[in-house]
């Protein structure tokens, strides 16, 4: 009995674990319903460079150069508009409308802009790891997004946001159109 | 006379101190051997440099849809290393010479082609002992991939009016980004080594999967469907009592 006991559980434990591949395939998915219209895309180039040294030069030191892009769009979220938010007098033929603020929609930083341009590693130093690039990859995207508010994109995509609703409520017959944000 | 033996001794230990740090640096020049991992957690650090705005580019894009994957995507890499021994003899049974061949082929995928050749090889009086070895990269990955409509396709022409009713022809579905920062790649485990440009390839296949993985999701019918509805109360707001989007 016991034995038959032992067995079974062994049995149970062979065929209950999966395989590291059947682990490997698991995937998180998900869909989300939003409403944002993007009104600017900038273009932002940076430069990666980093030069270690440890004791000065004395043991040799590690030098990289890589060039990367990022992509940045930003526009206003449109969730929450309604008619609410616009004010219409077709007799009149004019119309205010309300726009919440411009923010950034999307930030791309694609492996394929990230190219490596120049590396080089002297004297008793390891060559950069894996992590260590992808540590390095990670400070640069994190210096782009720090210095997104300089960049004026949020301006731009207001300026833009108002252009595209003027344009639209033109085509519908209005003449006296405001644009505001909240 | 204890006072000068300590003197000495000390003397002596800086000298070898000196002699091994002289060592190891000519043996890192010449050899290569010797290297020096980063000691002591040292920092890392990018220097500080400008972000330069190369291009600003006016769109309407409407996105409705958004996917989102998180995955472990890996990577792996065959080689194969061989010896070749073989021996030729002459007529009185001497081995004439022996020559030893190393190589070492990278093959993907291509194991049976590799075993084949052996196979032969040994038919041919070859001896060869080939052992595989694997090389492997995991990383997980979060992607994300943004899809709707291009309002900017919308033509004048497009659009009509028949009272409270607006009729406006859409363009057709699209995606428009598949979003992977460096931040969206955890390197969870590497066996081997690994270059800058072999990752970069690794992580163009991770995202290229992302973005099959989206479609087969049904982003694409997502926006046709939920999406269309968004666009209609979009230009509902405008004032109209119906939009129907053709």
């Amino acid at each position: 009995m016991k034995k038959t006991i032992a067995l079974f559980s062994l049995l149970l434990i062979i065929f209950s674990c999966k395989s590291n591949e059947d682990l490997m395939n698991k995937k998180i998915q998900s869909i989300k319903d939003m409403a944002e219209l993007g009104t600017v895309e900038y273009t932002v180039r940076k430069v990666i460079k980093a030069d270690d040294k440890i004791f000065g030069n004395k043991l040799g030191e590690r030098k990289f150069l890589w060039t990367s892009v990022a992509y940045l769009k930003a526009g206003i979220d449109l969730n929450d508009f309604s008619t609410s938010d616009v004010d219409a007098d077709s007799e009149n033929k004019t119309v205010t409308v309300t726009l919440p603020k411009a923010k950034i929609l999307s930030f791309n930083m694609p492996a394929e802009s990230i190219d490596s341009v120049y590396s080089r590693v002297s004297g008793v130093r390891t060559k950069f790891s894996p992590e260590e690039r992808e540590q390095l990859k990670q400070q640069a995207e994190v210096a782009i997004r720090e210095d997104i508010p300089n960049f004026g994109i949020l301006q731009d995509a207001e300026k833009n946001a108002k252009d595209f609703f003027t344009v639209m409520f033109s085509r519908l017959g209005y003449e006296t159109i405001t644009i505001n944000f909240k | 006379m204890a006072a000068a033996k300590k003197v000495i001794s000390i003397i002596k230990l800086a000298l070898i101190i000196i002699a091994a740090i002289v060592v190891l640096g000519l043996a890192g020049q010449f050899s290569g051997f010797i290297k020096i991992p980063n000691l002591f957690g040292h920092e890392l650090k990018i220097e500080k440099t400008a972000n330069v705005i190369s291009g600003i580019k006016k769109i309407s894009e409407f996105t409705t849809t958004c996917y989102y994957e998180e995955t472990v995507f890996v990577e792996k890499r065959y080689h194969t290393k061989s010896h070749a021994i073989y021996a030729k003899p002459d007529m009185d049974g001497k081995i004439d010479a022996v020559k030893t061949i190393i190589g070492s082929n990278t093959i993907e995928n291509k194991v049976d082609a590799a075993k084949a050749l052996v196979a032969k090889r040994a038919q041919e009086g070859v001896v060869r002992d080939s052992t595989e070895t694997g090389d492997m990269i995991a990383f997980i990955v979060h992607g994300t991939v943004r899809a709707g409509y291009d309002l900017s396709k919308i033509a004048e022409t497009d659009m009509r009016i028949n009272k409270d009713t607006l009729f406006v022809k859409l363009p057709e579905a699209e995606i428009f980004d598949y979003i992977s920062n460096p931040s969206d790649y955890e390197l969870f485990d590497k066996v081997g080594s690994w270059s800058d440009s072999q990752v970069k390839a690794v992580k163009i296949k991770a995202v290229n999967h992302v973005r099959e993985d989206a479609i087969d999701f049904g982003i694409i019918e997502k926006v046709q469907t939920t999406g269309k509805e968004k666009v209609c109360s979009f230009f509902k707001a405008f004032g109209f009592n119906h939009v129907i989007a053709e």
